[in-house]
């Protein structure tokens, strides 16, 4: 027989309120990024632990749906599963000549890491992504004719 | 939840696609011979706020449209042909959406090879509805056979009968073998005593035998779903707002969205 156990955890659990979580920044972004482009692009954030759990990674990743669904990662962000911020912003620079850059930016707070974001959404590099992505999805295989 | 089918023969039927949904306010479309899948889905979305979004159909030649998130329809089976999705929304029961485009009459071997293509539809139907234990399935698409051919109505292949009443019954052993019914409420939709047009296609050859009208765009609604199918909701538009779509002798106008009109359908879920 088994005898029931009382609940050994506290009363109350303390879940942060003020701060907003990166990843849930991060989904808001992806959303209205769909919004933005009528979901010719999309974006989603993928998560998964990182240093032997010890931190969280989240990657934002923009997805072309009417291009087979096309994944392009723009950048990815790290932070301790045990705190919110702060947070380190991988951001993969170039895939031009010999292979892949990245660099990093650290934010300390929500404020921070926002402005962040907004540096690299309006970096030309990430305009001409959603654009070329965008016209690639609306272009129609009918030929005009000479 | 709306569904709207439509075959749109290759042709750029956005914008007339777009009024017709946001006059029905259609949730999810399914369209056969779609050519552009993001300029439709840039036609739908164009000053919609509810905004549609494109899903994986794999190699199928169906594509799906959605009003909620893709992660609410998920893949359970991709061919050539037919594409099945669980479709599972919060505080609603799940179903199975089964849409197909089977090959064309015109282009097919024989009727035998139209049979063994209806048998594998059925059949990878039953494996998703054992695989997800409930057989709350509807399957829509351009079947390319009538209701009457035994692609369609014969036990081992689709068994899609004309009434409820036999539909309910759920299966019928022949032989030994149990068969699960669907029902077909487009047998009800040939002739000119219907509601909508004689059929949904037109088609007028030397052949001895020509039915000139064929049903070949239809819904099967399996007996788990028919308490949430709605028959009067069923509907082969011929519309756009106050545009026809038909040519002046009745049939569909190619010239002005595509040779066959759309179906309308609705499951109260």
């Amino acid at each position: 027989m088994v005898t029931a156990i009382d609940s050994l955890w506290p009363a109350e659990i303390e879940v942060p309120d003020e701060e907003t979580a990166p990843i849930a920044i991060l989904k808001q972004q992806a959303s209205i990024l769909g919004q933005k482009t009528n979901n010719l692009v999309e974006a989603i954030v993928q998560t998964k632990a990182a240093d032997f759990s010890r931190f969280m990674d989240h990657s934002f990743i923009l997805v072309a749906p009417a291009l087979n669904f096309y994944r392009y990662p723009l950048f990815s962000v790290q932070h301790r599963a045990d705190k919110l911020y702060p947070v380190t912003i991988v951001k993969q620079s170039s895939f031009e000549g010999a292979g892949v850059t990245s660099k990093k930016i650290e934010a300390e707070d929500e404020d921070q890491f926002k402005g962040v974001l907004k540096n690299i959404f309006a970096d030309a590099k990430t305009k001409k992504v959603v654009g070329a992505l965008i016209k690639q999805s609306t272009a129609s295989d009918e030929i005009a004719p000479p | 939840m709306k569904f709207l089918f439509w075959n749109i023969n290759k042709n750029s039927a956005g914008s007339v696609l777009s009024q017709i949904v946001s006059e029905h306010e259609v949730d999810l479309v399914v369209l056969a011979e779609c050519r552009d899948e993001g300029e439709i889905l840039a036609s739908l979305n164009s000053g919609a706020d509810d905004r549609f979004h494109l899903t994986d159909s794999g190699t199928t030649r169906v594509v799906i449209y959605t009003r909620f998130s893709r992660s609410f329809i998920q893949p359970e089976h991709h061919d050539d042909y037919l594409t099945i999705r669980r479709i599972c929304l919060t505080g609603r029961p799940e179903i199975l959406l089964a849409a197909a485009h089977l090959p064309s009459r015109l282009h097919r071997k024989s009727d035998d090879e139209q049979v063994k293509i209806a048998r594998g539809a059925s059949e990878s139907i039953r494996k998703c509805e054992a695989r997800t234990g409930h057989s709350r399935t509807v399957l829509v698409g351009d079947l390319n056979m009538n209701p009457f051919e035994k692609g369609l109505s014969s036990a081992d292949t689709l068994h899609a009968v004309m009434t409820r009443d036999i539909a309910v019954q759920k299966s019928r052993i022949v032989l030994g073998t149990e068969y699960h019914f669907f029902y077909n409420p487009m047998w009800g939709c040939f002739g000119d005593t219907t509601k909508g047009p004689p059929g949904t296609y037109y088609r007028r050859k030397s052949d001895l035998l020509e039915y000139f009208w064929y049903v070949f765009d239809q819904v099967l609604i399996r007996p788990a779903l028919l308490d949430y199918f709605d028959n009067e909701a069923l509907q082969i538009l011929t519309r756009c707002g106050e545009t026809s779509l038909l040519h002046p002798s009745g049939a569909p106008d190619a010239t002005r969205a595509s040779d066959s009109p759309s179906v309308l359908f609705t499951l109260k879920i």
